[in-house]
């Protein structure tokens, strides 16, 4: 019968050793977890906190710099004449170039007429008489890296990370589509008179275009007598 | 002690052992082990493809991995043009392990490598291995893959990926009629390539509150990985009218695992890359739409840049980029796999 105890408490002193073991094991791993699972876009977003700050870059970028450098944009009667001359001298003597490819840039300025408004774009005439449409503002969502790689003032090469350079271009739209499309969408009627600076896109593989497209900087809806 | 050293020593143990000990049978026994070791050693050096050292001296070519045709193309065309250029060249495979790539470098630098074209594994994690060759005096040139430092290389020629996925976004809302529900296939999460393709997409796509993406996971840049989570999301989310993939490997496993569903004729799927199979699949009206990048113009400009810093040039810009071209069943007859008709 002692025999029976001994080895009963035996038994209860194993279990209940097990189960210190159990339970100190499983604190440890509650307090020092082996691995944690991480959704991806917080991976993603950890590495952009690592980065530098892109929204704070373009507003100092637009309002030091941008601004500043608006008179070094080619008149677009003259690019317009030097295009219709000769493409090939006009991208050399004008275009901005980014990189290896068949795209390039212009950063452009002038005035003209509306000759008429649709969705997400105004069609701007040179000529008071509105017979040809010489020019495309866009006026709704922004896409691609026109103005970062058109006005020439930024250097991919100064960005260790290329993911810091192209979230610039995404703030630098946003800044358009927030700074300088809103007042122009709700005033912007045909035959105004509108002056623009902005930065047209140009790909190789589409050299039939009838206008130039650009993405605006600044508008201004000039009065009547102008 | 680095691998290659390891070898060589074991090579010139066999030569004094063959003198000392050539008519003894156990002499033969240990010459048997010496050689396993020596050819055991140069196996290890590993996945390399070595050509005669020609008068220029020596280039490595160290590619994240070779598990990719992409790849294979982009290390293939630099070796040949260093060849070319008059060096003889060496492929490394650093099978997208940042452990293997340091081994490499390790080989490169103590190898007497002069310049090293460089197709890095980790955008991060690669920067030291770049580091170690810059101390050494070798130079760096990046080719396709980024890494996040302009000190330690000389040059990195990349695909703009950012700017080709604006253009691929914009053609996936016209193809989708700005609506549907579609998932997206990453690439590794630690190459800045995933991202900027991943972000250049949806700075277009998440304009149009109808494009609802319903799954994000990495297939990481692999074909088989992708088909097998494209064959787990069809279970949990069947009801998709797109697939984005980052690179054109994934787009045809996510393909595959389509057609075993039997949804490959209802589901769009989209690459990046501009493979042979992806081509020849867009053609035959398999998959939408993919982004030509031109692996070869990139290798051969990083293998004529280090031919021309070996010859004294020092001014070359610290990152390069390469345009990307949208590959579409209207335009797919003006590229070949890899690159453009007449390249």
């Amino acid at each position: 019968m002692a025999k029976k105890e001994i080895r009963s408490f035996e038994l209860n002193q194993r279990f209940v050793g097990y189960l210190l073991a159990v339970l100190a094991t499983g604190i440890f791993f509650v307090l020092y977890p082996p691995f944690r699972v991480v959704p991806l876009e917080e991976t993603q977003s950890q590495a952009q906190e690592k980065s530098f700050d892109a929204s704070a870059f373009a507003e100092t970028f637009w309002t030091d710099r941008l601004l500043g450098a608006l008179d070094s944009a080619v008149d677009v009667g003259k690019l317009l004449a030097a295009i219709r001359d000769n493409s090939v001298n006009a991208r050399q003597e004008f275009a901005r170039e980014f990189g290896i490819g068949e795209t390039y840039y212009y950063f452009v300025s002038g005035t003209g007429f509306v000759h008429s408004v649709g969705e997400g774009f105004a069609n701007i005439s040179l000529s008071k008489s509105l017979d040809s449409v010489e020019v495309r503002l866009l006026t709704a969502n922004i896409f691609g890296n026109a103005i970062r790689n058109g006005t020439g003032l930024l250097d991919v090469s100064d960005f260790p990370n290329s993911r810091g350079f192209n979230a610039i271009s995404l703030e630098l739209n946003r800044l358009v589509e927030t700074r300088v499309l809103p007042s122009f969408r709700n005033q912007v009627e045909t035959g105004q008179a509108v002056s623009f600076v902005g930065c047209a896109e140009i790909r190789e593989d589409t050299q039939e275009m009838s206008s130039l497209v650009l993405v605006p900087i600044v508008l201004e809806l000039l009065p009547e007598s102008e | 002690m680095d691998v290659l050293a390891a070898s060589v020593a074991g090579i010139e143990q066999v030569r004094v052992r063959l003198d000392l000990e050539k008519a003894s049978m156990s002499g033969i026994v240990r010459l048997t082990g010496i050689l396993s070791f020596g050819a055991f050693m140069m196996l290890t050096v590993g996945c390399q493809n070595q050509t005669e050292q020609t008068g220029q001296g020596k280039v490595a070519v160290v590619v994240s991995t070779l598990n990719n045709p992409w790849f294979v193309v982009l290390g293939e065309t630099a070796k040949n043009r260093s060849e070319a250029n008059g060096y003889a060249a060496t492929i490394f495979d650093s099978q997208n392990d940042t452990a293997k790539e340091a081994s490499h470098f390790e080989n490169v630098i103590a190898g007497g490598y002069r310049a090293i074209l460089f197709n890095p594994t980790d955008a991060d994690g690669s920067i030291l291995n770049a580091k170690k060759a810059q101390d050494a005096g070798i130079p760096v040139f990046c080719m396709d893959r980024e890494i996040n430092s302009t000190e330690v290389t000389t040059a990195q020629i990349l695909s703009d990926n950012y700017s080709g996925c604006v253009t691929l976004g914009q053609h996936f809302v016209k193809v989708l009629e700005e609506k549907g529900r579609y998932v997206e296939i990453l690439g590794l999460v630690g190459d800045n390539n995933t991202w900027n393709r991943s972000e250049g997409f949806h700075s277009v796509v998440d304009r149009y509150p109808d494009l609802k993406m319903v799954a994000q996971q990495s297939g990481e840049f692999d074909r088989a990985k992708a088909m097998e989570v494209m064959d787990s999301l069809l279970q949990s989310t069947p009801d998709i009218d797109a697939v984005f993939c980052g690179n054109d490997a994934m787009a045809m496993g996510a393909y595959q695992a389509l057609v075993s569903a039997g949804k490959e004729e209802e589901v769009r799927v989209f690459g990046f890359d501009g493979a042979a199979d992806v081509i020849i699949s867009i053609a035959e009206g398999k998959i939408e739409a993919t982004m030509m990048q031109f692996p070869k113009r990139m290798a051969e400009i990083a293998a004529d840049w280090a031919d021309r810093y070996l010859n004294g040039e020092r001014d070359f810009p610290s990152k390069m980029p390469v345009a990307v071209e949208l590959v579409t069943a209207r335009n797919v007859d003006e590229y070949v796999p890899y690159g453009k008709e007449g390249d």
